[in-house]
C-alpha cells in the first residue's frame, strides 16, 4: 500500500524544444487501479517510466507515501514493472526469471522457491517452471512477466502495455486475469495502454492523455458519458463517436450537407445560455444513440434522418451501419435484428438528449 | 464436361526445377575448384609429405613412416615452440575476449556521449597493417623508446629494460601487441550483437536492484554467449597460427633464445629455410592442426550454447 502523488510533473528530453509530458497532476488512492490511456506518443509510457525512475523528472515532484522520490533509484522505490516485450532473460528458466529480483536482493533460497511456487500457482505456471522463455507461448511468457512482478511483493505495480503483443482472444483472457490479480494482491497498479477497451474494462480510474497533456481523469463511466472535450469523447468508445460540424439556429442544428434536426429544449438551454445560438458548434453523437427500431422512430420524431446504408457490419449481437444522409457520413450501432444491407434507405432517429456539443475552436465540451 | 486442365510441360534446361539446381552448381563451381586446388589438394599433399623425407631441391620423396611425427615430440625446439604458442594463446585469447566484451559493454551503456568517436578510435588499430603495427610496438618498447623513457622518468626503473632482446619480456610484448590489435575487431562484433539486446532487460534488472556488474554477469554475458563462442574460436585459431608479428619482431629467427618462436614460425623455418626439411614442417603443421581442432572443440564445449549457472 502506498500513496502516490504526481505533483505537476513535466518531462522534456534533451534536444527537444517541447515538453513530452506537461503538467501531469494526480493523486492515487490506496489499492487503486489506474490506467493511462492515449494514442502512441502521448506521453503515457514516459510518465510511467518517470514513476518507475527509469526517466528523470524535468520539473515537478513525485511523492510516494509523502516522501519526495524524484532522485530515488528505481530499486529503492518498492515497485515492480511488467514490460511490453516482457523482458524475460532467454537463458534463464521460468523459475530463475521469476526469482531473479529476489536473488539480486539476496533473499534466502528457500524463501525464493516458496514465493516463486506461490506465484506460479496463482498464474497456472507450475508445470512450466523448468522451461526457458523460448519454449513458452506468448500468453505464458506474459504470465511469467507478471509472476516476476508478483514475487517481488512490491507496493506499486507498473504495467507498460503488457497485453499488446498478444492476440485478441488471449488479450481478453489476460485482461480478466490481471483484474483478478489486482483484487487478490490489493496493491496499487498503474497500467499503460493505447487500447480504450482495456482501459474501460480494467480501470478504477482512467487518465486519458494526448500530446503530453492530461485530457481528463475519471472513472470509465465519467469519461464515457461526460467527456470534457472532443478528444476524450472521440477516443473512448468503439466505433468512435460521430462528430458533425453544425450551425445552431433557433432550435435546430444543420450542416448544410443533409443533416438538419431539432435539439430538445433541455440541451438547447445550456447552449443558448453560453451564447452558442447562431454559431458553429461540433455535435457528437455516439453510434449507439442512433436508432433504427420503430419505437425510437416513433419517440424521437423531431430528429429523424432519412439515411442510406453504405457499409454494414454484422457483429452477432449488434450491427454497425455505416451510413450517410446527403453527403454527411456517420455510423449507427443498432441491434443485430435491425440489420440492413448496403444501399437500403433507412429512417434513423438521433437520440438528441444524449448528444454532446463541443466548442468549434478549442473542442471543450459545452455543458 | 469440364475440360481437363493440361498440366504445363516441365521446363527444360536452365528454367526448370533441375535447371535451377544446375544454376546453383554453376555458381558454386569456381569457389569449389579454388577450394579443391588450394585447400583440399594442399592438405592432402601436406599429409602425404608429412610421412616422407622430402628433398625440395631434388624433388625426391622418401617414405619415412611416422618418423617426422616422432621427431616432433622429441625435438626440444618444437616443444619450446609449442609451449610458447600455448602460453601465447592461453593468455591472449581470454584477455582479448574479456577486454573486447568490457569495452563493448561500456560503449553500449545508455547515455554515454561520443559513442561514435569512441568506436572509431577503438577500431583504428584493426585498419593498420600487422607489419606497421609491429614496427610501432618495436619502437615503443625499444631500449631508447618512449615506454622506457616514461618508466625511468617515473622513477620505476634506474636503467632501461631491453624488452625486445630479453627472453623474459619479448613474448609478452608480442602478446600486448596482439591483444591491442585484435580487441577492436572483437569489440565491434560484440557491439553489433549488443545493439539487439533490448534495453528493457537492463531496466527490469535495474528495478530488481542489479548493479552494473550483476547486469553484465546475468544479462550481457549470457546474452552474448554465441558471440563469445565465435570470438574464442577465432581467437584460438588466430593465436595458434600467429606468425607475422613474431616473424617481424624476431626477424624470422624466433629469438631471442627461441622465446618468440611459435609453431607457425617454426613450420615456416623448416619448410622454406635452409634446412630443406619440408616433410618435418608438414608433420609440425599437421600436429598444429590437430591441437587447434582439439582445443577449439574443448572451448566450444566448455562455453556451451546455454547460459552459465
Amino acid at each position: 500500500m502506498v500513496k502516490i502523488k504526481l505533483d505537476h510533473i513535466y518531462k522534456k528530453y534533451a534536444g527537444n524544444d517541447d515538453y513530452s509530458v506537461t503538467d501531469f497532476d494526480m493523486e492515487m488512492k490506496d489499492n487503486e487501479f489506474v490506467v493511462f490511456v492515449g494514442p502512441s506518443g502521448c506521453g503515457k509510457s514516459t510518465t510511467l517510466r518517470m514513476v518507475a525512475g527509469l526517466e528523470t523528472i524535468s520539473k515537478g515532484n513525485l511523492f510516494m507515501n509523502g516522501q519526495q522520490v524524484n532522485e530515488v533509484q528505481p530499486k529503492d522505490r518498492d515497485i515492480a514493472m511488467v514490460f511490453q516485450n516482457y523482458a524475460l532473460y532467454p537463458q534463464m528458466t521460468v523459475a530463475d526469471n521469476m526469482g531473479f529480483g529476489l536473488k539480486i536482493r539476496k533473499v534466502p533460497h528457500t524463501e525464493i522457491k516458496k514465493r516463486v511456487d506461490d506465484a506460479a500457482e496463482i498464474l497456472g505456471l507450475s508445470d512450466y517452471l523448468t522451461r526457458k522463455p523460448g519454449a513458452l507461448s506468448g500468453g505464458q511468457r506474459q504470465r511469467v512477466a507478471l509472476g516476476r512482478a508478483i514475487v517481488r511483493d512490491a507496493s506499486l505495480f507498473l504495467l507498460d502495455e503488457p497485453l499488446s503483443n498478444l492476440d485478441a482472444k488471449l488479450r481478453v483472457e489476460m485482461r480478466t486475469q490481471i483484474a483478478q490479480l489486482h483484487q487478490r494482491l490489493e496493491t496499487n497498479m498503474i497500467y499503460v495502454t493505447h487500447d480504450q477497451v482495456e482501459a474501460m474494462t480494467m480501470a478504477d480510474r482512467i487518465v486519458i492523455m494526448n500530446d503530453g497533456k492530461v485530457q481528463q481523469i475519471g472513472t470509465p463511466d465519467e469519461l464515457y458519458n461526460k467527456p470534457t472535450n472532443k478528444f476524450v469523447a472521440g477516443f473512448m468508445g468503439s466505433p468512435a463517436m460521430n462528430f458533425f460540424d453544425v450551425h445552431l439556429h433557433d432550435n435546430r442544428v444543420s450542416n448544410g450537407k443533409g443533416l438538419d434536426i431539432v435539439v430538445p429544449e433541455g440541451r438547447l438551454k445550456g447552449l443558448r445560455q453560453q451564447g452558442y445560438l447562431d454559431k458553429d458548434v461540433v455535435m457528437g453523437v455516439r453510434p449507439e444513440d442512433i436508432h433504427t427500431e420503430q419505437i425510437a422512430i416513433d419517440t424521437f420524431t423531431d430528429s429523424i434522418v432519412n439515411s442510406q446504408v453504405v457499409v454494414s457490419e454484422f457483429l452477432g449481437t449488434e450491427s454497425n451501419l455505416y451510413s450517410k444522409v446527403g453527403t454527411t457520413e456517420f455510423v449507427a450501432q443498432v441491434n443485430a435484428r435491425d440489420f440492413h444491407r448496403p444501399g437500403e434507405n433507412v429512417e434513423m432517429a438521433f437520440e438528441m438528449n444524449k448528444a454532446h456539443f463541443f466548442d468549434k475552436d478549442n473542442g471543450v465540451t459545452i455543458e | 464436361m469440364e475440360m481437363q486442365k493440361k498440366s504445363p510441360k516441365p521446363a527444360r534446361g536452365l528454367n526448370g526445377k533441375h535447371g535451377q539446381i544446375w544454376q546453383a552448381y554453376i555458381f558454386l563451381a569456381p569457389a569449389f575448384v579454388i577450394a579443391a586446388v588450394f585447400f583440399i589438394a594442399a592438405i592432402v599433399f601436406a599429409l602425404f609429405m608429412s610421412f616422407n623425407h622430402v628433398n625440395m631441391i631434388s624433388q625426391q620423396f622418401e617414405f619415412s613412416g611416422l618418423k617426422n611425427y616422432i621427431d616432433v615430440f622429441q625435438d626440444d625446439v618444437a616443444m619450446t615452440a609449442l609451449k610458447n604458442t600455448a602460453i601465447f594463446s592461453a593468455i591472449v585469447v581470454p584477455m582479448q575476449t574479456i577486454i573486447a566484451l568490457l569495452i563493448a559493454y561500456a560503449l553500449s551503456t545508455r547515455g554515454i556521449k561520443g559513442k561514435k568517436l569512441f568506436r572509431l578510435v577503438y577500431f583504428l588499430p584493426t585498419l593498420t597493417s600487422s607489419a606497421a603495427l609491429t614496427l610501432i610496438f618495436m619502437f615503443i618498447f625499444n631500449v631508447t623508446g618512449p615506454l622506457n623513457n616514461f618508466l625511468i622518468s617515473m622513477g620505476l626503473y634506474q636503467h632501461p629494460v631491453n624488452f625486445l632482446q630479453n627472453p623474459a619480456y619479448s613474448l609478452k610484448v608480442i602478446m600486448v601487441m596482439n591483444i591491442w590489435s585484435t580487441v577492436p575487431n572483437y569489440m565491434t562484433v560484440y557491439l553489433a550483437s549488443l545493439v539487439d539486446l533490448p534495453e528493457s532487460f537492463y531496466e527490469a534488472a535495474e528495478i530488481d536492484g542489479a548493479s552494473a556488474w550483476q547486469k553484465l554477469r546475468y544479462i550481457t554475458i549470457p546474452y552474448l554467449r554465441p558471440i563469445t563462442t565465435y570470438v574464442l574460436l577465432t581467437g584460438i585459431i588466430g593465436t595458434f597460427q600467429m606468425f607475422d608479428q613474431a616473424y617481424i619482431f624476431s626477424n624470422g629467427s624466433g629469438g631471442p633464445d627461441n622465446s618468440t618462436l611459435t609453431i607457425a614460425l617454426m613450420v615456416y623455418q623448416y619448410a622454406f629455410g635452409s634446412m630443406n626439411t619440408m616433410g618435418y614442417a608438414c608433420a609440425l603443421a599437421v600436429v598444429l592442426t590437430i591441437i587447434i581442432f582439439v582445443v577449439s572443440r574443448l572451448t566450444e564445449r566448455l562455453n556451451g550454447s546455454e547460459g552459465l549457472r
